[in-house]
């Protein structure tokens, strides 16, 4: 069952449209992958309203608008750079989570706020960058919600908080089978340990939607030089970028090329390669 | 809705506690060094206490806007939130100037100048009240919204500075014929002015009425503008 289904969620700036289809099915945690300024940030800002959309977005199967503050409080995010007031302190954030959510799980947010060793007292604004990353993520993650969304939850922490974070978002899904869980990240390699699905936007459009074994197993990365690359079968090419000894390029069956093409280097695919190839700048991409 | 109040709770929580400690802190030091200064210092206080209820009515960074509006309850939660914040924000004004009145009339023993100290009083009243109504209004409108509580601003003063003028004014004139009206007799009727009228109290009852009147006819009508607005299909304003 689809949580979250968006069909052209437009919304449209002076510098920027997004036009994103998309969908969340339950019991699986989805990756949203792309550069900075992609549209990331807004389609999340899109499913919760904040930012107000054309097209179609049903949450629990219901227009993600017409949803009741119940069915809302079930829908969890966690932003990269958005929190409340830096004047607030830890434990009135407590009190706000407390009284907004009722299925706030006081235990868990107990436990989290420990194993992150975050400081029980104080103003936000006084507390380090990654920190504030871990309440931000705390804060989502301690409500029993159904459908979580968490920005780039990564962000701005060093490798052991990483891995907590991740362990965290692991063991949310073990314990709660029936949710799902949209995540963003800059470090593709946190999601190909941990997305199921993974979509790739670009510029405000999804350029990329697949299974995150099939990246991994499937994809590939030949390297060549341009005349290789003319004589290249272009049948599983999904595109190509130009490199300084000619183009890399993105293939959906790497077993293809690896053996009709045994004099070129092919890498294993990765997210990366994706995001390289798919994302790079036009005039490099065929 | 409720995850909105308890957040607003703890925005003005802190600022009322604390200036309040300020507040009693100065008078106590003013009373008891017996200084006829009281009004000034008492006035700058109350400034300063209205400056930062201001400032803070006027805190919501966009991105804790977006913060807020992704709690349950979603922009609507919000917005009544923060309606229910302007009611909070005008009725911590009001009590505020009637403590920070009836406190200065005691401690000077009713040296005060009071006429003045109630002008700046009323005056500042009436700005943070605005300033509380306009805090929905941009949230709804973007910067019609500002413009829209700035057009009430100066409605406002206008109304303020068109009142002092009358009632003073009149006063001056019925000074100035009580000389000759009293004793007379106009149409057979005796004319009789208390001899002990003084400049009108702009803190009295009366005064407090119109000015809350305004002020809740602003706040009704910015919110059934913002009804009717989210009835509409397809509004889009700013973040809104």
């Amino acid at each position: 069952m689809a949580l979250l289904c968006m069909e052209h969620a437009s919304v449209r700036y002076d510098r920027f449209s997004l036009d994103v289809s998309l969908t969340v099915e339950e019991g699986m945690i989805t990756g949203l992958i792309g550069r900075n300024g992609s549209g990331k940030t807004t389609t999340f800002k899109t499913i919760v309203d904040v930012v107000r959309s054309g097209g179609k977005i049903e949450i629990f199967g219901k227009d993600a608008r017409r949803l009741t503050e119940d069915e809302r409080s079930q829908i969890a995010i966690s932003y990269t750079d958005i929190f409340f007031n830096g004047e607030y302190t830890v434990p009135a954030i407590r009190r706000v989570l407390r009284s907004a959510y009722k299925n706030f799980n006081e235990a868990e947010y107990d436990r989290m706020m420990k194993r992150f060793d975050i400081p029980q007292r104080g103003k936000i604004r006084n507390l380090s960058t990654g920190e504030l990353a871990k309440l931000r993520f705390i804060s989502a993650m301690t409500h029993d919600a159904k459908f979580v969304i968490l920005d780039e939850p990564t962000s701005g922490l060093d490798v052991v908080a990483r891995d907590g974070i991740l362990d965290e978002i692991r063991s949310y899904m073990e314990n709660h089978e029936d949710a799902a869980i949209l995540v963003s990240s800059n470090i593709t390699q946190d999601l190909e340990g941990l997305a199921d699905d993974v979509y790739m936007i670009d510029e405000g459009r999804i350029v990329l939607h697949e299974n995150t074994d099939t990246i991994t197993d499937d994809f590939g990365l030949v390297k060549c030089t341009e005349e290789q690359f003319e004589k290249l079968d272009k049948e599983y090419v999904r595109g190509s970028k130009k490199a300084p000894y000619g183009r890399d390029v993105l293939v959906s069956q790497k077993r293809y090329y690896l053996e009709n093409y045994p004099a070129l280097a092919v890498e294993d695919g990765k997210l990366d390669h994706c995001l390289i190839v798919l994302a790079g700048k036009e005039e490099e991409k065929t | 809705m409720k995850g909105f109040m308890t957040y607003f709770f703890e925005q003005h929580k802190r600022l009322v506690l604390g200036y309040s400690v300020v507040l009693l802190v100065a008078m106590i030091f003013a009373v008891s060094l017996k200084t006829t200064t009281v009004p000034v210092a008492v006035t700058i206080l109350y400034i300063s206490i209205f400056a930062s209820l201001a400032t803070v009515a006027s805190l919501n960074s966009d991105r804790e806007i977006d913060q807020l509006l992704s709690l349950p309850g979603g922009r609507r939660g919000l917005v009544r939130a923060q309606y229910l914040n302007a009611v909070f924000a005008i009725g911590s004004s009001i009590l505020a100037a009637t403590i920070v009145t009836a406190l200065t009339y005691v401690f000077t023993g009713g040296k005060a100048h009071l006429p003045s100290f109630l002008v700046v009083s009323y005056v500042i009243s009436v700005a943070m009240t605005v300033v509380a109504i306009m805090q929905p209004l941009s949230m709804v409108f973007g910067k019609k919204g500002l413009l829209i509580g700035f057009a009430a601003l100066m409605f406002i003063g206008f109304q303020t500075a068109v009142r002092f003028l009358l009632t003073n004014g009149g006063i001056f004139i019925f000074k100035l014929l009580k000389d000759y009206l009293v004793g007379h007799e106009i149409q057979g009727i005796s004319v009789v002015i208390s001899e002990n009228m003084n400049m009108p109290d702009l803190f009295s009852v009366p005064s407090v009425l119109i000015t809350a009147g305004t002020a809740i006819t602003l706040f009704v009508s910015s919110y059934i503008i913002s009804r009717l607005v989210f009835s509409r299909k397809n509004f889009r304003v700013n973040k809104l």
